[in-house]
């Protein structure tokens, strides 16, 4: 392609690009659907070049060739062996960390572990922050990401909430506390569970 | 559910951050330049390995994302990713059983965060291929 005769097209995507240059959309999907195959691959690639580890040097600590490491990495996520996601990781000085998500548990509970384990992280970074008080440059990323990460879930979830709210008819909560009949009730179970207790104690 | 307890370091905070889109201040994405792409010679690689043709490009995937990380080019050695000289490097495809040897070359330049597309083709037209690449260098840096 001449470029006096084109106009300048740019990308950021790798599959765009690669539709763009065949001039098949399908091929955005394919390219696409191999990237997402490799997705624990290049995430380990990106670890290791994170901690500025040569291929060698983990090859060395997991006792096996470069080659090896080489092919590991060439490869996706399907021809991956356990023993060997565990070696490279080890190798790195990573944690594994496994999360089974159970499709039959009811979407409210897979919901909790989710918030939990979110949980869970956020305050790893709270701690780490704790840990590097004196540099103000990590703490203020930590701070903003905390709040960008507040923002979202405000964002997204209020988001749901509306959509929820525009498709199915939503009690009107503040007028079903001002009315005592609907109050009534739980406390009649409320003191029927008491004489219950009070009964078996 | 079983899980190990992580421990966040400085480079974790990297990861957790830009893996969910999040800003840390760094420069703008890199983008990938097409302008100098045969896209007939692309067309018709495509057409004969599209398997090759989708492999490359999810390397390249690969690359992009590391270099979106903060990673130099040249920081870094991966298997598929190699210098041929002249500023041409060449990406090959992997995990493709009984693949036909494909490599796509392109050109990084770091101050420009720009990875132009070059070239495709198999081991066979590698000289030629790697001599087209690098008069489109010489085009790249004079009009640029």
């Amino acid at each position: 392609m001449d470029r006096s005769n084109a106009m300048e097209k740019k990308f950021t995507s790798s599959s765009d690009a690669a539709a763009y240059l065949a001039d098949d959309a399908a091929v955005k999907q394919k390219v696409d659907a191999e990237i997402s195959a490799s997705t624990l691959v290049s995430a380990m690639i990106r670890m290791r070049v994170g901690k500025g580890i040569s291929q060698s040097e983990i090859a060395k600590a997991m006792g096996c060739t470069p080659s090896k490491i080489s092919k590991l990495e060439a490869g996706n996520d399907s021809v991956l062996k356990w023993g060997d996601v565990c070696a490279y990781l080890s190798a790195i000085g990573m944690n594994l960390s496994l999360m089974f998500d159970d499709s039959s548990l009811p979407a409210a509970e897979r919901i909790k572990q989710c918030v939990f384990r979110t949980h869970e992280l956020l305050e790893d970074l709270a701690k780490l922050a704790e840990e590097v008080g004196d540099d103000t440059e990590i703490t203020q990323k930590i701070y903003q990401f905390y709040g960008e990460v507040l923002f979202n879930f405000v964002t997204r979830f209020g988001d749901s909430y509306k959509r929820l709210a525009s498709i199915i008819k939503v009690p009107d909560l503040d007028a079903a506390n001002s009315h005592e009949p609907i109050a009534k009730p739980s406390s009649e179970r409320h003191n029927k569970y008491r004489q219950k207790t009070s009964v078996m104690a | 559910m079983y899980m190990h307890k992580y421990n966040v370091d400085r480079n974790d905070i990297r990861e957790i951050t830009q893996n969910r889109g999040v800003s840390m201040g760094g420069p703008g994405e890199w983008q990938i330049d097409v302008s100098y792409a045969s896209r007939a010679s692309f067309r018709k690689f495509n057409r004969n390995h599209p398997l090759e043709y989708s492999s490359c490009f999810a390397n390249l995937d690969k690359v992009l994302v590391l270099l979106n990380t903060g990673h130099s080019i040249g920081s870094f050695q991966l298997g598929f990713l190699r210098p041929e000289g002249g500023g041409v490097s060449r990406i090959g495809q992997t995990g493709v059983p009984a693949a036909k040897e494909s490599r796509l070359y392109v050109y990084f330049t770091q101050r420009g965060r720009t990875v132009y597309i070059l070239g495709i083709g198999t081991k066979e037209t590698q000289q030629t291929d790697i001599a087209a690449a690098k008069k489109l260098i010489k085009r790249i840096k004079s009009s640029g």
